[in-house]
Formats: C-alpha cells, structure tokens, sequence
C-alpha cells in the first residue's frame, strides 16, 4: 500500500479527538448519554473541520455494542466495520455524485428497509449542497417523517445553498475553523507521535497557511516532510506553501514606507527571480499589512500580539504609518489581488501596484489622508493648521513675488531657508548671473518633475501646455527654470504674461517653493554651453545623477517619505 | 524524456524525486502554474518513474512501462482534459468507475485532470469523496493555470506544487544559446509564457517589425496627438485582430519600460534596442500617468477578450491614455 | 511472422475476442486485436481493460490441420476491421505475413489485405497467475451459480464492491455471495480445489461475470478457475477468460443471516410466484413495490397489495406453515427475483420477525439462499 497522508491516518474517531468543536461534540455527548438525539441533522462548516469524521463517530456511538455512550468503543465488531467503511446499515452517500432525483428517491425507499445489524440505519449524506431541486424535494418527503431506526446526517460546506424547509427539519450543528491555537497544539501531538521534529516557528506557519482547516494543515506537513531532510523548520515550510519571510515583506515594505519605489521594485523583481508568484507575494504582503494595522487599531489583540511582538520593527513599521495609510495600503493590495486573478501580466500589476504606493508628493497625501479619512483626528487637523498658519506669517513677511502661490498647497520645502525666494527677484537675468547660481541638483529634481509640471499646467490650461511642451528645461537653480526653445513663436507665447504666470504658480507648488521661470533660445543655449564651462553643474550632470540622488539632502527625503507634518526640523 | 529533463522546474522534480525515493508520494497532487512551465510534462515523467521497471526515482525512458505511458497505452495511467468547455461529472464518474477495479500488481495507476479549473461544480464536487479516500494505490494529478478557480475543498485534499513561471531572463538565455537574437529574445521572453511560447515568437514574421510600430505609436499616444488615434486604424487594427494581444503586451511592458526609466531603476530594459525613445518618451509621462495608461492597456486586453469592436476598446484606451487622470483613480502613496 | 491459418476458425475466433474489444476506450491499443503464433498455434486476445479474452485456435483440432506456422511473432492489428475483413475473406484459408515494422499482409485467394499493425510489446500484459491458487468446477454448474447470484448485485455505484460477487473458498466449498444491502443471494458448491486453498475476499464484477455466462455458454466439460491478486482467470476449452477484479473488502454478511426462525413456511414453488407476479400487478404501481403476506393458522399465506390510486388484491395461498401468526410486507420484485432462481419445486422460508430479514430456501437443499430485508409499513 502506498503512503498514507497524514490527514487520513490522523482522522479523529472519538468525540474527543475533534479538536476545537467543543460547542458541537459536548451537545452530541449529552444527547448520547441521555438516549435522545434527533433523526435528522445537519453538520455545516468549512473544509477541514471534522464535519464528515464527526459524522461517523456519531454512527459509532449510536451503534456501539457497548454503548450507547456518549463515545464509541472503537474496539467492538459494530465500531470497527463502521470505521472501515463495511458496515451495511451506515450507508456513506456522496451526494456530489448521487445527487440526482432518482438516487434521492431510491435512497426514500430504501431508508424504509430495517437495520440488518445494528440498532440504527445512519445515513450519511456528504457534500449535501450539491443535490438537484428536485432531489431536495425528496429529501425533504423523507426528513419530514423520518422511520423510528434511521438517523440522517447531512455535512456540507455551503450550507446556505440548502433550501430553507431543510434546514429547519434537522439539528444544525456549525463547525468553526479551527482556532490557531488548537490547531498548533494537535500538530504538536502528531508530530510527537509520528516522531517528527518540527520547529515552533515551522508548525505556526504550517497553522498560518492551513486557514483553520485541520486537513489542509496535516497535508501541509505531508508536503514539508517530502521536502525536509531530517527536521521541519520554517524555511521549509515557506518554501512548500511559496511564501515569503516576514523579515523580507519588512524590507519590502520598508521601502514602500520610504517611498523609493526603485528599491522596492529591485526587491520584488529578486524575489520572483527565486521563482515566488506574484499573486503569492501580494496575499502576503496584505497578511502583513493587515497585522500592521490591527497593531495600530487594537493593540492589545492578543493574536497579533503575539506574532508582532517578537520584533520591534514591527512596531517602528507600523508606526511610520497610521490606521488610514494602513487602509489604504490595504486597498489598493486588495484591488490589486482581485485584478490578479483574470489579468494575464500579475507581475506588472504588482509592480504598479507598488509604484503607486509609492507615488504621489506629500502635501497631496497628507490632504488625502485628511478627506479620506473616515475621522479625521481633531487635534492632528489643528496641529496641522497651526503650522500651515506659522508658514504663511513666514511668507508675507518675505516679500513673495507677484505670483505668490497660495500657502495652503505649497507648503515651502526646508530646502529653501538657506537661500530664500526674495534674494533672487531678477525677472531676467543674464544666462551668467543665472547659471552662477544653477546646480546640477536642482536640474535633475527639475527634470525629474517636468511631466508633473507639464501635466499640471495641462489641468489648468490646455493651451499653455501645447507651448510649454516643446520646450525643455536645460538648468535651475533653488528657485528658477531655464528652459530652452527651438522655435521662437513657442518662446514668446510662453514668456506672456498670463500663461508665464500660470506655470510658475505650478513650478512653485510643485517644488514647494517660489518658482521664476526663464526662457531662452535652444540655438543661444548651446552656443552659450559650448562656450563656457558648465556641464558640471548643468546638463551633462544629468546622467550622473544617481550618484547625486544619494546624497539628496536627508531633510528633503525625509519630508518625501513621510509628508510635510511628521517631519519637524530644528536648527 | 524523464523528470530529471524537464526544463527548468528543478526544485518541484527534486521534491518528487525525494518523494520517490523515500516513499513518500502523496495521494493527490494539485500542480499549478502559468501556461507552458512543464506541468503537463512533469505529471507525464511522475507516471512513469512510479511504473517504470528499471528506475525508483526517476523514469528509465525505455522499458515498456515508460513507452506504454507515453504512447498512451497504459489503462492504469488515464488523462482526462475538457470536454468542450468543461469537465463534466461524467467523466469524473467515468475515473471512478476505471479506479473501482483493484490496481495491477506492482503497479500504481496515475489520473491526470487537465485544466482541472474546467470542472464543473458537479465534476469538482463529485470528484472529493475519491481524492479523501482512494481504495487502492494511485495518484491523482490535478493541473491547472488557475488554482484560485478550484473549490477550496478540492485543494485542501491535495498537495499543492507550485510551477513558477520560467524567469524571462532565463528564456532569453536559452534563446540565445539557441542563435536566436538576443535584444529580440529578450523581448519574446517577456511577452511569452514558458520556452516553446517564446520560440514561437520568434518564429512569427516581422516580430522586430511589430515591437517597432507599438514603440511608434506608443511615443504618438504619449505626445498627445490626434496622431495616436489614426494609428489605431492604420496600422495596430492591420496586424489583425489575432495579434492585438500581442501588441497590447508590448505596449505594456514598454511602458513599464518607461516606469523604470522615471524611476531611475538600473534594471536591464526589455527593450533594450530603443534608448534613445525610451529616453524621449519617458519625459513625457508622469508615473502616475504611466501607471494609469498601464492600468487602462490591462483594461483594454481583458475587454478585448469579449465579443467587442477592437476598435473601440483601442481608441478608448489611447484616449484614457492621453487624457490622464480623468478616467483612472487617483493613486497617491498613503504613506 | 508468417503462417496459413483455416479461414473458418479464424472467423470463429475473432468473434469470441471481439466481445471484449470496445471501440470507445481511451486507450488506443486497446481498440486492437493481438494475434500472437506460437508452436501451439494462434492466439487471439482482445480487451477493454477490465475484461480480457483471449481464445487458441491449435494447430490441429480432430486431427485436421487448422494453423501451419513459419515464423512465430506477434502483432497488434484495429480490431473492429480486423474482424471485418477476415469475415468477409473469399477463400477457406488466408496467409498471414507481418514484417519488422508490424506491416501486415491478409491474403486469400484474390483477395490482398495490407494493414498497418501496432507494436504488440505496447499491448496490456495479461497478469501472471499461480497455479496454486486454482481450482476446477463443471462449466454447468458456475453458469448456474452466476445465475442463482448475479441478480442480487447492487446497480448503484455509491458502493462500488456491492456492484461485484464475492467468492470465497474454504475446505474446498465454494461459495458465491450477492447483496444490495436489501437483499442477498448466496450460493455454494463443492469444487475441485487444493484443501488448504483457502479465498476469502475475491470479488468479482456483475457485468464481467454476465459476459461469461454467455461465453460459457456453449462450453459443457469442466472450468478451471485461477486466482490472482488483482485478475481472475477462467480456463476453458481453447478459451481464456480474464476479468478484473473490484477494489475494496466486501462487507461480512454472516451477521445478517438468521439462524433460526420463529415462523416457518414451506411453499410450492411454482404457486407461490405466479401469485406474487399477480400481486405485484397492483404494487409495481406503488412507490416501493409493496406487497404483504400474512400467515393464517396452519395452511394458508394471504397475499396483499393494495395501491392507492389503482385498486388492491387479495389471494390466498396453500403452505405448511409453523410457529406464530404473523404479517410482513416486502418488496415483490426481489422475491419474484428469488424465485425465479429457485430450481427446487418446493420453498422453505423462515421469519424472525416482521422487521428483520427473512430467508428463501430451495426445501431440498442447504447449498442455496435468499434473504429480502422486510419494509416498514404504516
């Protein structure tokens, strides 16, 4: 014979092997016990819960010899034929494959036969949501006035697909999933008594992954002990069930908290590199993301309590969030899984989905979170109010040019104090004057940001964009753009008044602080930059720019990462 | 062919090795992957290396065990696949009805359900009773590209084995090694699934030809003109309809193409012959339009699996596309 | 391979394998016949997997010449033009060609077939069977045993080792076993059989052994029957049969069969069916084909039934009855069943009570039973 999976060696035979169904066994031991139990009744609960084992102890114990009792012997004739499936009285119905009106109907007439060995026939009728209509109906003939020595018992596992006038007709037992906790403790008994060696972490995520279902978890183990050598550790059981750490989702994650999505999608591509799925990563990363939130939301739940509380850079995680990003996270990740399902690119999806949650600039965030927020917290508003208000007082004391943006989406970055805007009102400066000043910094965030700009001015007024496209930013400096043109008739319509106006606002909010935009002839430029020295500081730089990105001033990246209020920075 | 020559899902062979030779083969396999990875392949190699006469763990490939499986002329190892659309409970009943006779002496009989997804409710169900409790030596092998389709129950009497897709890097690899052209391979790997998908590819006609008109068109949708809106017409509907799957795929990997470059990843690009329009494009495009148009280029390719007017769909989704953040969601970083 | 064979025997031949061969498996190898020529002559074998048969024609039969060989050698030809052509052959012999690559030639006077044949090696092989498990029966009397049991196998396939019968063997009895849980049939006999052969749980297919009731039927000497794991095979003249056997323990019936009998009733066989069959003229039409006896004083069996929509019927039998007044109801078709595989003029049937199972014996005999599980009437 060949290897047989722990599930069916393991399957419970007495009332007190089935872990976790107290509320269900310690009724039917009553009734047992007491010697009146009902004809009909109905065992309900998901996959793995000891429906159809429960169902076979109850016709042990009803037909025991030595019994009845409230458990059955297991040792006599009637106990072990029953177990073995050869006892002729307790009939074992599939309904998912006999679940037609005439095998219902011969099933009627033949519950009208005498039990021919044992004191009662018990009809056991598996999967019983899978009968036709028509076969209800005949069921039902048949529990409505059910013969004195015939005891139904219906298990399924979707047991609203029954109709109603069945339900009512038998006693309904709910089977829960298993509680973790039980769970891990029977793993711990099988393991003793296979004598495998497994280590606490490798059976909590054999508990994790098996969902409540006792079957799914001891196949689970079936498959690490096919994978395992000697010992069963968590890595094992990862590799089985194609999950990933939670030390790597932290990385992951953290990255997502930072907000640099390049690293995170360096991350995400290692990992399915290792052959992960990326359906897999993101059911994961919500399991995660959900702890991380009950962290916030309910502390003192012991469950998350102790699986989070191990680390504390679950704590430090969860806290450089809040209950809403938390939320939101969640969203779009769930948003992302269901669209997994049907689209033919899930790696894609999930790198979208990342991005996104990387993307967006913090002023835009932090108001997000506000008008999303199902309560936004009083006193964070006002906090935030009060420093808005201390910004504003910073900028009319400032002398702020003409087109000064409105405070309240342009929250000034730090970055500008060292140099601020009124130092630097020349509204045409000389390209030398200019250029002293520009920085090989300052034009890549320019660059970085330009379809941002050009998107924005976009939204406000489609026309200026049609100008403004054609033309590209070749250097800035903390508070300007040069941007370059080939065509004059696109110079002059930009340099206008109105529209000039139109994209400096957009400059100035977008890079967080008062913004002049220059204009120059693509032909003067680049007889001007191949006259001079410059491409350190301008152009060429460009390509160097990752190297420059790491050194990005901690402040502004901080501010990135976190949004404008959970950054305070003193002198 | 035995296991030890599937291509590229060691770590599942060695599992199944290691089962084989201490024994230790489930009842119930659930093998799920994405198309073309070798799960087929696998569950044929497993049939034969728990009947082959000559070897324990893995096939011999040639005593008449192994040729009888592959030829099909083994009655103890049966492959039932959709009939039309679906699996239906008749021929589930059918297996039963094969696996009610006791099994050869030393042998181990193997059923293989392809796609096992297609069963019907019936099918699926009617199938639980003989997964939990098999009578006698077998192996039921469930395949399927879409473990979410099968009913819960069924997947927890099963061992599941994970085929990961074969990486795109790792095709491109053994393309290359096959004196196909490597930037050309890179791109095929990508859109593929598994190594034959991706030879085919190759084979097509004017495949460089297809990858330069979406890379056009896709620069025509990103500078916003009307321009990307003739395209459609003239030359993306003209590949025919059969290949607008493709020309979607394209265009959304050349925009992640893109999404890397905004995001200044170091990641090789799928499309690595085209530099300079990456460069040109990308500063286009915002991310969050980027993903956006990515989210709309999804869109389109799964309505273009139903009965609809391709043209439509496309021209909707360019301007989706350029129109940016009207249609689509706003998507802002809660953090 | 090469050989001449009589055209007359071939065609026989191939009829009785034929019955096996189904058209419809999904085995491809299977839709073939397998010719195999050895010094003994021709074998046929055709299979749908779950029955084989497999059927010699020797070289010589009465003295006459049937197969002349060359070359032995084995091939796998389509089985159902196979059969087609050879029947439709012109001449009273054919020569038989087969080539490396299982290219066959037919050739019959003017007539020239050429078939492409298969690799005979890819053909199922038949399981290998210890003599030591066998035993030897008259063919008359397992027809008969398949006919006093095989009616009484469950159609439903809910339990599938119910669909088979089981044979069990011990101190050279053998015994054949039927039962849908609501009735049984059992039979046993005495066989030619090694006395420490001792079989307990062998169960064989319904539909396998109707197929070999009618294989047998022409056959009048002696069978040997042998036993393997998995197969039983049945050895008649020129003529091998082979059925699979059904998976799982047969449940143990002894339990359900009363000893003794607190209300016995001793019949004429004959009467008591034709009353039962115009019973059942009125139960048929009920849901559970019911019909009731109730045993008055000493002589009489009343026999009801009673359908609510058609009308009723009363009859009174003539018995020998012994022991307590009493009523049963039951269903008429399995009574009708068991009787009609009744040879015995006369019945004896016990009661032990109007809700457990009562029995049908032939009066005579002790080798041959019927038990019917009674119905609860309201």
């Amino acid at each position: 014979m060949s290897y047989r999976a722990l599930y069916r060696v393991w399957r419970p035979q007495t009332f007190s092997d089935l872990i976790g169904q107290e509320h269900v066994t310690q009724t039917l031991k009553n009734a047992l016990s007491e010697g009146h139990f009902s004809h009909a009744y109905l065992f309900s609960g998901p996959r793995g819960t000891g429906k159809t084992s429960a169902a076979k102890i109850m016709a042990k114990a009803v037909n025991c010899l030595r019994g009845p009792a409230p458990e059955p012997c297991n040792d006599c004739e009637a106990c072990s034929k029953i177990t073995d499936a050869s006892l002729m009285d307790v009939v074992e119905i599939d309904a998912a494959s006999n679940r037609g009106v005439d095998e219902i109907r011969d099933l009627r007439d033949k519950v009208k036969y005498a039990p021919t060995e044992v004191r009662y026939k018990v009809y056991i009728v598996d999967e019983v949501h899978m009968l036709t209509a028509e076969a209800f109906n005949a069921l039902l003939k048949t529990l409505e006035e059910p013969p004195e020595h015939v005891i139904f018992i219906l298990a399924t596992t979707e047991p609203h697909k029954l109709p109603s006038t069945i339900i009512s007709r038998c006693q309904r037992f709910s089977f829960r999933r298993i509680a973790k906790n039980h769970m891990l403790a029977r793993l711990h008994v099988i393991c003793d008594a296979q004598g495998i060696e497994a280590d606490d972490s490798a059976l909590a995520a054999v508990v994790q992954a098996a969902d409540g279902g006792m079957r799914d978890a001891l196949s689970l183990l079936d498959q690490v002990l096919a994978f395992s050598k000697d010992r069963i550790d968590e890595s094992a059981v990862l590799a089985v069930t194609g999950s990933v750490s939670r030390q790597v989702l932290g990385d992951l994650l953290e990255s997502v908290v930072k907000r640099d999505a390049a690293t995170a999608l360096d991350r995400i591509g290692e990992l399915l590199e290792e052959g992960l799925e990326a359906e897999r990563l993101v059911q994961d990363l919500i399991h995660l993301c959900r702890d991380l939130l009950v962290m916030l939301a309910a502390p003192e739940l012991e469950e998350v309590k102790n699986r989070m509380s191990m680390d504390e850079r679950w704590t430090r995680l969860s806290e450089a969030g809040s209950v809403e990003s938390f939320h939101s996270v969640l969203d779009t990740l769930i948003r992302t899984q269901q669209q997994m399902k049907w689209a033919a690119h899930p790696r894609i999806l999930l790198e979208m989905a990342v991005v996104q949650l990387c993307q967006g600039d913090p002023s835009s965030a932090s108001s997000e979170e506000v008008s999303s927020g199902e309560q936004p917290d009083l006193l964070r508003l006002k906090k935030r109010v009060q420093q808005l208000e201390e910004r504003l007082a910073k900028w009319s004391g400032a002398a702020a040019p003409a087109s000064a943006p409105s405070p309240q989406v342009s929250p000034p970055s730090p970055q500008e104090r060292p140099s601020p805007p009124s130092a630097e009102p020349a509204p045409s400066p000389s390209l030398d004057r200019f250029l002293r000043q520009a920085s090989a910094e300052c034009l890549q965030r320019v660059r970085q940001q330009w379809p941002e700009v050009l998107s924005r001015v976009k939204e406000q007024k489609i026309t200026v964009h049609a100008w403004l496209i054609n033309g590209e930013p070749v250097a800035a400096t903390e508070n300007s753009v040069l941007v370059a043109f080939k065509n004059s008739i696109h110079r002059e319509t930009t340099e206008k008044e109105a529209n000039k106006s139109i994209i400096q606002q957009v400059m100035s909010r977008i890079f967080g602080s008062s913004q002049q935009l220059v204009t120059v002839m693509s032909s003067d430029w680049d007889r001007y930059k191949a006259s001079s020295e410059i491409s350190a500081t301008t152009d060429d730089a460009f390509e160097s720019r990752s190297e420059s990105e790491e050194k990005a001033d901690p402040v502004q990246r901080a501010v990135d990462w976190f949004g404008e209020e959970m950054i305070e920075v003193t002198d | 062919m035995s296991l030890n020559e599937v291509f590229g899902q060691q770590q599942v062979v060695q599992l199944l090795k290691r089962g084989l030779r201490t024994g230790r083969i489930a009842h119930a396999y659930c093998f799920a992957g994405p198309r073309g990875v070798g799960k087929t392949r696998t569950a044929q190699q497993l049939a034969k290396a728990l009947n082959c006469l000559n070897g324990k763990e893995d096939a011999c490939d040639e005593c008449i065990h192994c040729q009888r499986i592959d030829h099909g002329n083994d009655p103890g190892v049966m492959k039932v696949s959709p009939d039309g659309q679906t699996i239906k409970i008749d021929q589930v009943r059918a297996i039963q009805r094969a696996f009610s006779y006791s099994p050869p002496e030393n042998a181990t009989r193997v059923i293989m359900i392809e796609h096992a997804d297609a069963m019907t409710v019936q099918a699926a169900n009617s199938l639980l009773k003989f997964l939990e409790e098999p009578t006698s030596r077998m192996v039921a092998i469930l395949i399927t590209e879409n473990l979410h389709a099968l009913l819960p129950t069924i997947r927890s009497r099963c061992q599941l084995l994970r085929f990961p897709a074969l990486s795109p890097e790792r095709i491109a690899q053994y393309l290359k090694e096959e004196g196909y052209d490597p930037e050309t391979s890179r791109i095929a790997a990508h859109l593929a699934a598994g190594l034959d998908d991706a030879r085919g590819r190759m084979e097509e006609d004017e495949f460089a030809l297809l990858c330069e008109r979406v890379i056009k068109w896709s620069g025509e949708i990103a500078s916003g003109s009307s321009e990307a809106l003739v395209s459609v017409q003239t030359q993306i509907l003209e590949t025919g309809r059969e290949r607008l799957e493709t020309v979607l795929d394209l265009l959304l990997l050349w925009l992640r193409d893109l999404l890397n470059d905004r995001l200044g990843r170091e990641e090789q690009p799928v499309f690595a012959r085209w530099s300079e329009s990456r460069r040109r494009q990308s500063s286009r495009w915002t991310i969050d339009r980027l993903t956006d148009g990515m989210h709309a280029i999804i869109d389109a390719r799964r309505q273009l699996a139903g009965p609809v007017q391709a043209q439509a769909v496309l021209e909707r989704m360019v301007l989706v596309m350029q129109g940016g953040a009207v249609n689509a969601v706003s998507r802002r970083s809660p953090f | 391979m090469k050989f001449r064979i009589s055209r007359s025997a071939l065609v026989e031949a191939v009829s009785q394998v034929s019955k096996a061969v189904s058209q419809k498996t999904t085995v491809p190898i299977l839709t073939g016949v397998k010719a195999s020529v050895d010094e003994d002559g021709l074998w046929l074998t055709g299979s749908n997997s779950d029955l084989t048969i497999q059927v010699c024609v020797p070289v010589k039969k009465d003295d006459k010449e049937q197969v002349k060989v060359e070359t032995i050698g084995s091939v796998v030809l389509p089985g159902r033009i196979f059969s087609d052509i050879v029947r439709k052959l012109p001449g009273k012999s054919v020569d038989w060609v087969v080539d490396e690559q299982w290219k066959t030639i037919l050739r019959s006077e003017q007539a020239q077939f050429e078939l492409k044949g298969l690799d005979p090696e890819e053909y199922p092989r038949l399981p290998q069977l210890r003599e030591d498990r066998m035993f030897s029966l008259p063919a008359d009397l397992l027809k008969s045993m398949i006919r006093q049991t095989g009616f009484a196998v469950s159609t439903s396939e809910a339990r599938g080792v119910l669909t088979g019968v089981l044979w069990q063997i011990s101190s050279g009895k053998l015994t054949f076993v039927a039962t849908d849980s609501h009735r049984l049939s059992r039979r046993q006999a005495d066989v030619e059989a090694p006395e420490d052969l001792s079989v307990e749980n062998v169960v064989v297919p319904g539909k396998s052994l109707s197929e070999l009731g009618k294989i047998l039927a022409d056959q009048t000497g002696w069978v040997d029957v042998v036993l393997s794991e998995n197969q039983v095979m049945v050895r008649a003249d020129n003529l091998l049969f082979f059925s699979r056997l059904l998976d799982g323990t047969y449940p143990d019936t002894n339990r359900v069969i009363p000893n003794s009998g607190k209300t016995e009733v001793l019949l004429n066989t004959k009467e008591l069916l034709q009353s039962v069959d115009r019973a059942a003229l009125i139960s048929r039409d009920g849901q559970d084909n019911v019909i009731k006896w109730t045993m008055k004083g000493e002589d009489t069996v009343q026999v009801h039934s009673a359908s609510q929509d058609v009308g009723s019927v009363l009859e009174e039998v003539g018995a020998q009855v012994n022991g307590e007044e009493m009523s049963i109801s039951f269903n008429a078709q399995f009574m009708l069943e068991a009787l009609r595989a009744v040879d015995s003029d006369e019945i004896q049937i016990h009661f032990t009570g109007t809700m457990t199972p009562f029995v049908i014996q032939p009066a005579d005999r002790e080798d041959a039973l019927h038990l019917i599980v009674p119905i609860r009437t309201r």
